[in-house]
């Protein structure tokens, strides 16, 4: 997830936060203990890089998807969603029966 | 003033964190940007910066927990990933999975849910279950500071750094009379996580605390409880026995010194003549715990394999954990065969026996 929203764009930590937690309307709500410990888990990694800037007012560190990321991104992502659609397939009956209709999955996007 | 509150927090994280001088003050930068930002947000809906400081410092949680999860990679152990909804919807989908239809196949995304971070994984699967938790009890601590600190969390924040199963029998305890909320004081400085274990099992005294691992769990429980889960090893003490004899002149008997003689003394006689006091465990001071002060035991014709066996037994009922062994009404249980130890004791004894054996090992090598 936090690979997801780098893909969307540069970002600093905070903002990781608030845009999940919009993107998601509420659902996914990390907390900074657990995304810091991610971040460095994933720059350690090649995953992303990061760098300081304060152009914005303040003293912040910044972080973008490296190559490596954006393909870690992308398989994740397509693990997810071959998941989600396995599962779908399976639930077919039981969605119909509880709800009459059609169930969205409600996690949609990357695996880290 | 609030502010300092939030320097002091950094500190405390920085203080927790096994990283490098550079690293630390680049997370202390990050977070207090971060800090500043969640400030704003909250304030914009018009709470006091009081208010708004204290509620983001909530969030980020306990100090210790934090600096254990950014270690948590140094030590490539496994990492759960903690979205909420991630959490909820996998077990959600896995129990409907299981109750509609029991045949299916769960897909490999399950693996991918609950076990993201295969990059940095190191194969566990090498080392023996037992072994994982003994290494983990090795994890070096820089800094213990407890100041009645409830004893639940007090065992939480330990196995932050241990990442191990633990399961503390919590009824068992408050059976003898520990709660959970028991205040700890400590304050330490660079030791080993089964040393503040250790320490926190012994502020305990009258009842009988200790730990205990079975597969890959570690137990804290009374002993009183884990009397039940003692277990039995075999030790192969051949060796040990052998320097024994080898040393021990055969002789109708012999007395006590009473005192461990010194290493450099020479009437520390080893087997030269029939002088009966040969035995390499008759006052080895150094490196024996409880070295010397044996019991004389009465003459009889014993051939000196009995006698090295006799002895052996003896040393160890006496010198490791005296008031666990059967004799003295406890669980423990030695017998010696054909050169195996056979043992059944706690985990911890086992662990001061194994301690013994490279003691008196060591000290046999020396004396060679």
């Amino acid at each position: 997830m936090v690979l997801s929203d780098l893909g969307r764009g540069n970002r600093y930590g905070y903002r990781i936060l608030s845009s999940l937690r919009a993107r998601s309307g509420g659902r996914v709500d990390l907390k900074a203990g657990t995304l810091y410990p991610i971040l460095h888990k994933l720059e350690r990694s090649g995953c992303v890089r990061s760098w300081w800037d304060n152009s914005t007012g303040r003293d912040r560190k910044w972080y973008a998807l490296t190559d490596k990321g954006r393909h870690r991104l992308e398989a994740d992502a397509r693990e997810w969603l071959d998941y989600a659609a396995c599962v779908r397939a399976i639930l077919r009956p039981v969605m119909g029966a509880l709800e009459g209709g059609a169930v969205e999955p409600t996690v949609n996007g990357g695996g880290a | 003033m609030c502010d300092a509150d939030f320097e002091s927090y950094l500190d405390l994280l920085s203080r927790f964190l096994r990283l490098n001088r550079r690293q630390r003050e680049d997370i202390r930068r990050e977070l207090r940007a971060h800090l500043e930002d969640a400030i704003d947000d909250e304030m914009s809906s018009g709470v006091s910066r009081t208010q708004a400081l204290r509620h983001v410092l909530d969030d980020f949680g306990d100090a210790a927990e934090l600096a254990a999860r950014f270690s948590k990679f140094e030590r490539r152990r496994r990492w759960l990933m903690q979205g909420t909804v991630a959490a909820a919807c996998i077990g959600f989908l896995v129990l409907a999975i299981s109750i509609f239809s029991p045949d299916a196949t769960v897909p490999t995304g399950v693996a991918l849910a609950t076990a993201r971070a295969g990059d940095e994984q190191v194969g566990a699967a090498e080392t023996p279950p037992d072994q994982e938790i003994r290494q983990a009890l090795q994890t070096r601590i820089s800094e213990v500071n407890f100041q009645e600190a409830p004893l639940d969390q007090v065992l939480e924040w330990l196995n932050g750094f241990m990442q191990v199963n633990l399961h503390v029998q919590w009824r068992r305890l408050e059976d003898i009379g520990i709660e959970r909320g028991t205040p700890i004081d400590m304050n330490l400085r660079d030791v080993s996580a089964e040393c503040v274990l250790r320490l926190v099992v012994d502020e305990f005294p009258e009842v009988d605390v200790d730990y205990e691992i079975l597969d890959n769990v570690l137990i804290i429980s009374s002993r009183e409880a884990l009397q039940r889960r003692a277990t039995t090893r075999v030790y192969d003490v051949r060796d040990v026995l052998r320097a024994v004899e080898a040393k021990a002149a055969p002789a109708p008997g012999y007395r006590t010194t009473g005192m461990p003689a010194d290493a450099a003394s020479p009437s520390r006689a080893m087997g030269t003549g029939g002088s009966g006091e040969g035995s390499i465990f008759r006052g080895s001071g150094s490196g024996l715990p409880g070295g010397g002060g044996l019991v004389a035991t009465v003459a009889h014709q014993e051939s000196p394999e009995q006698r090295a066996v006799n002895e052996f037994t003896e040393l160890l009922t006496n010198a490791v954990a005296p008031d666990t062994w059967q004799s003295n009404g406890g669980v423990g249980y030695v017998q010696i065969l054909s050169g195996m130890l056979v043992v059944r004791q706690y985990e911890g004894v086992h662990a001061d026996i194994r301690q013994l054996l490279a003691d008196l090992r060591a000290v046999a090598a020396e004396l060679e």
